[in-house]
């Protein structure tokens, strides 16, 4: 089996700046022109993958909270004009 | 940063400011749909859904408000994506998501076309085809005439662009009615003379801001007095086109009065502005005319909105 020379490190990336930390990316083509089988940690650190600032985890989650609310009302308001399209007669039918 | 230079605006401008990644709110969201426009879009969309004749059912007509408010919003939006390099020059605009780095560009876009083409499905599956491709014809002719083409390249921009703005009304009317009349198009025509004398207005005592962004508004290319002329000329039409759903028998004599008493102060201000050309007291006029033209279209939707109500009233007590 062939393997990657290169190895990750996690946790370290260019992003840092804003307290982010990423793997290396990995482009799917190279991968495949190549045929490399790359061998991911099997035990990841907590370190390891996008770790958000707080300020981050907070607007992410509010972000979260609005799109779960707007889908919501969205299927509420699709429920409701359902109701009202198909008019009481939907009820007053033959069996 | 990555992100901001992707294919933005017609210089591919950055946006002014590092991108704060991952830090955008929901009220950032919010912002781009420019809700003090959306709002004047609701308002003067409710007008003309409740003057439409139909008996639309009032869950069916809140449907088409919200897709005709969301695709106001997505349409800013999309706006604020492609000018987000002017939006950093200037001072009334440089706070905005974009250019304070709090929404990259590429998520501003990608925001502005989920909500266009959701707003016009929904109104098209629930409501009526027709209002769904006026919307569509609105956001197109918002973002593609006005924000990418004239905006940049003509004085005009806002008067041709205006159109967009005027268009709600219509809008909201063939949701309700399945066709449209000589009654909305008298709606449009309002907003459509309202909007040259109320952006020359802002733009007489904004042109520094305008020059630096590089946008040819009337008073940066042609200069203040010809602004101040093209003003007058146009609150001179404006007043006797906003009295003509009086005089044509499709609104009311309070909608009437308000519209002859209210055009008239609409063209004493023009007046003052034409007269008034330098020092504080011109700033003055300029910025008097702005808040009165504000207050001028609000008082004219309303009185429609105010006697459509009334009517509804009465036809559901004829007492």
């Amino acid at each position: 089996m062939v393997t990657s020379s290169r190895t990750f490190k996690p946790g370290v990336d260019a992003g840092g700046e804003h307290g982010r930390r990423r793997r290396p990316p990995v482009s799917a083509n190279a991968t495949v022109r190549s045929a490399p089988v790359i061998h991911l940690p099997r035990q990841q650190g907590p370190e390891d993958g996008v770790v958000l600032t707080p300020e981050q985890s907070r607007s992410r989650r509010a972000r979260s909270i609005a799109i779960a609310l707007v889908l919501a009302a969205l299927a509420l308001l699709f429920y409701a004009v359902t109701i009202v399209k198909l008019g009481p007669g939907v009820l007053d039918r033959p069996l | 940063m990555s992100d901001v230079g992707i294919g933005i605006g017609p210089s591919a401008p950055q946006a002014g400011a590092e991108l704060a990644e991952g830090l955008a709110t929901p009220r950032d969201y919010i912002a781009l749909l420019k809700p003090r426009v959306m709002s004047l879009v609701v308002f003067t969309a409710l007008a003309g859904l409740l003057r439409a004749p139909g008996d639309l059912h009032p869950l069916l007509g809140f449907t088409a408000l919200l897709c005709i408010a969301v695709g106001a919003g997505a349409a800013g939006a999309l706006n604020m994506w492609w000018d987000a390099d002017i939006d950093a020059v200037m001072s009334r605009t440089r706070g905005r998501p974009i250019p304070a780095g709090r929404v990259s560009p590429r998520e501003a876009l990608a925001f502005g076309l989920t909500l266009s083409a959701f707003s016009v499905v929904v109104l098209g599956l629930l409501v009526n085809v027709l209002a769904a491709a006026l919307l569509a014809f609105t956001i197109a002719f918002y973002v593609g005439v006005y924000t990418m083409w004239l905006k940049r390249t003509t004085p005009q921009n806002i008067v041709i662009g205006g159109l967009a703005g005027a268009l709600p009304p219509l809008v909201a009317w063939a949701a309700a009615a399945g066709t449209v009349s000589l009654e909305p198009v008298l709606m449009v025509a309002i907003i459509f003379f309202w909007t040259p004398p109320h952006f020359w207005a802002l733009a007489l005592f904004r042109a520094d801001d305008y020059a630096r962004a590089g946008v040819p508004m009337l008073p940066v290319v042609a200069g203040a007095d010809q602004t101040r002329l093209q003003i007058l000329l146009y609150a001179l039409v404006l007043a006797p086109v906003a009295a003509s759903p009086a005089l044509l028998g499709f609104a009311g004599p309070v909608y009437g009065l308000v519209a002859v008493l209210a055009g008239a102060m609409m063209v004493r201000l023009a007046v003052r502005v034409f007269r008034t050309r330098q020092g504080e007291a011109a700033v003055k006029a300029a910025r008097g005319l702005f808040g009165f033209s504000i207050l001028y279209l609000f008082a004219l939707f309303a009185t429609l909105l105010g006697e459509a109500l009334a009517a509804h009233l009465v036809e559901a007590r004829p007492w």
